[in-house]
């Protein structure tokens, strides 16, 4: 064992857990195998298998992750798991019932001779009661399997092993950079040659898994769970428009961008229960007023996307939200300074239901909205709202350490069209009458990617953007027809991924939240 | 040393110009063209031009000098490159406004009523309360005669009523505008 890859990975296994970090990595390694993952989770109901797969030639799996050494008194710790393992089948309406699997015991840790020889005293018994018999792998083998199904997709240039690194041995607090993130798992999907073998093409997605786990492992340890989400979505789409663009069969990647969007979807979950604690909305010791009101927003966000992902039941139901929303809004606990967190104020209005929290979320969308044509109209002499591409915890950090003689930049608004037809399918026309001179004298910067598929990545090459404005005296019933025609066509790729990957895009890359992209997530909510 | 002089020359061009830092920058943020679709109607592709200036010096004319010569020699050599990032500069948002109604292409602006016609052909998006307009300023050529007749035009009070004439009536046209901006039904 003496490349960096190896070490790299055995550094990794030995830091990693078993929830969110191996037991993704190996169901990325089955779907490289062939395998269709039936389960990947962790729940008292399946009986001690964390995995369930069917083999490319029609056997069935199960598999439990561990991430400790096993010595005879630790695995007499998990007999109970173990027997569960062996002895109850797999329960899945894919697998006629009493159907036999072979059971696997997964560790990342070491494996003492004498628990190898308690496990070799059992099979015969298991085997006699018709059962499989337990396969196990230890850190070498997890070693050997990673490395084999990598071999190949690694980085090799020097910036891009720098970035690698540099995301492996990040402090995981919150400093993630989600365009390098996506530079580096794009860099890692792209063929060698055009002629590529659709075998290696899918062997590359399941290896970007890997790298996904390894590079993101330091925010797992610290449960930087917004990172966390932002960096597996960004897997999930690199690996979508990658599959999509080599014209690869749904069914052989669906497993890889499933099993990222369900990460995605874990630490979404996992930071929308942080929030709705009560002491959640208050400072955290000391801490600026803005910066709080930054979090509180981009939390309320991720709850309003779980209830619209229909979760809303792992946070207490949909009048815990819409109570929240409603409580946010009134108390004036959430900071908008930046078109970056235009998408999260449109997830309030799309994740309340109770009457009052509609009402205080249109009522957000319409200060933000006036707040944008206010202060972003051509010939405005307010400071501009800066545009999307910056995060809001930058927008922060220079407001703090402004450079006065920073140039100033032509005013525009990248979200503002999207608002001004959120508010008219929502009959606002009123209030769109009073700030009309504003609106229409603001320049609407739109991009639109030569690929439509292109849409998914961080940043594009290719593509054109567009800056246009509304009419002087705009018709307000042509308005609201023109949000459904073809005027604004959605990119297939986002409407047939489906609402779930929607939501969660839209909260992901706050610089893609235009019509186009969020129209159908905008009617389905309001159709419910 | 000489790179190094020449980034912080380029920096302080970019970062400290005054004029510069007056005029509003378009970032290309993705893809490789942008359009402006303007609200009087039809398309223009946004080009995007490198501007650039050189200037020259060889290193072996700066062999045996000492510290000060050194010195003197590297500002008048960023003196030349200001100048001539000035000129480059002017020229290139010169081409860029021809189009937009910023600019005017009447080369002579000899009489009172050639400034008068230059006024009137231009465009001022903001006024103050007295219907002048804000923070607009002129460029003309180095050397030009321009900027001492216009201030001996202005001192006139006759000359300067009928000025303040053709911004009032641009201001009234703004104010109407805008007072007609709203949803048609």
């Amino acid at each position: 064992m003496n490349s960096y890859k190896e070490k790299l990975i055995e550094d990794w296994l030995i830091k990693a857990g078993e929830r969110g970090g191996i037991d993704i990595a190996f169901g990325q390694y089955l779907i490289s195998q062939g395998h269709e993952i039936l389960w990947l989770g962790h729940s008292p109901n399946e009986y001690g298998k964390d995995i369930s797969s069917i083999a490319p030639d029609g056997t069935f799996h199960a598999y439990q992750i561990k991430d400790e050494d096993l010595s005879l008194k630790e695995f007499r710790k998990i007999s109970g798991q173990v027997n569960e393992l062996v002895e109850i089948p797999i329960r899945h309406p894919r697998i006629p019932p009493g159907s036999k699997h072979t059971p696997h015991l997964i560790t990342s840790g070491k494996i003492k001779d004498t628990v190898l020889q308690q496990i070799s005293a059992l099979n015969p018994k298991w085997r006699r009661q018709r059962k499989g018999g337990l396969q196990i792998v230890d850190r070498f083998g997890l070693i050997k399997r990673f490395t084999e199904m990598s071999v190949g997709f690694w980085p090799d240039r020097p910036e891009d092993i720098r970035k690698l690194l540099s995301f492996y041995l990040a402090d995981g607090l919150g400093n993630f950079d989600p365009k390098s993130f996506a530079e580096f798992i794009d860099g890692r999907l792209q063929p060698e040659s055009r002629n590529e073998t659709k075998n290696k093409s899918l062997q590359r997605i399941s290896a970007a898994g890997i790298f996904t786990s390894i590079a993101l492992s330091s925010f797992e340890k610290t449960l930087d769970h917004w990172s966390l989400f932002q960096g597996w979505v960004i897997a999930a789409a690199s690996c979508m428009r990658q599959s999509k663009k080599l014209k690869l069969k749904e069914k052989d990647w669906h497993g890889t961008f499933s099993l990222s969007l369900e990460r995605a979807k874990h630490h979404l979950i996992a930071l929308a229960q942080e929030g709705v604690d009560e002491t959640a909305m208050r400072p955290a010791g000391f801490e600026l007023e803005e910066y709080t009101g930054l979090r509180n927003l981009k939390v309320c966000s991720c709850i309003a996307a779980v209830s619209l992902i229909g979760e809303a039941d792992q946070i207490g139901g949909q009048s815990v939200v819409d109570d929240l929303i409603t409580r946010a809004a009134d108390n004036n606990s959430l900071k908008y300074l930046c078109e970056a967190q235009t998408s999260q104020i449109a997830l309030l209005a799309w994740g309340a239901k109770s009457s009052s929290a509609q009402c205080a979320s249109v009522n957000l969308l319409k200060q933000v909205t006036a707040a944008i044509a206010e202060h972003n109209h051509v010939g405005s002499e307010m400071a501009l709202i800066p545009d999307p591409y910056i995060s809001e915890d930058d927008v922060l950090h220079k407001l703090l350490t402004g450079d006065a003689n920073t140039p100033r930049i032509a005013q525009s608004s990248w979200t503002l069209e999207c608002l001004v037809l959120m508010l008219a399918n929502r009959g606002e026309r009123d209030f769109l009458n009073q700030i009309w001179s504003n609106i229409s004298q603001t320049s609407l910067s739109r991009f639109e990617p030569d690929d439509h598929l292109d849409i998914l990545c961080w940043n594009c090459s290719r593509g054109v953007e567009t800056d246009e404005r509304l009419r002087e005296n705009e018709s307000f019933s042509g308005l609201v027809n023109s949000a459904y025609s073809p005027k604004y066509k959605s990119p297939e790729c986002l409407a047939e991924a489906g609402l779930t990957f929607s939501v969660m895009f839209t909260l992901a890359f706050p610089h893609r939240f235009n019509w186009q992209n969020v129209k159908h997530i905008d009617l389905r909510s309001r159709q419910n | 040393m000489l790179d190094l002089f020449a980034k912080l020359v380029g920096e302080a061009v970019i970062r400290k110009n005054p004029l510069l830092l007056k005029i509003r920058i378009r970032h290309q943020k993705e893809g490789h063209r942008a359009v402006l679709d303007r609200a009087a109607g039809g398309k223009s592709e946004i080009g995007y031009k490198r501007l650039q200036a050189e200037i020259s010096y060889k290193q072996e004319d700066m062999r045996g000098m000492n510290l000060k010569e050194f010195v003197e020699q590297a500002t008048l050599l960023g003196k030349q490159m200001g100048e001539k990032q000035a000129e480059v500069i002017r020229t290139g948002i010169d081409d860029a406004c021809q189009s937009n109604g910023k600019a005017t292409k009447q080369i002579s602006v000899s009489t009172f009523e050639d400034y008068l016609a230059v006024l009137k052909s231009l465009e001022f998006s903001s006024f103050n309360e007295n219907s002048m307009p804000k923070g607009h300023a002129l460029f003309v050529a180095p050397g030009s005669p321009l900027p001492g007749k216009i201030r001996e035009w202005e001192s006139d009070p006759e000359k300067m009523l009928q000025i303040k004439a053709i911004f009032k009536a641009k201001h009234n046209e703004q104010l109407q505008r805008e007072a007609n901006r709203g949803l048609a039904d």
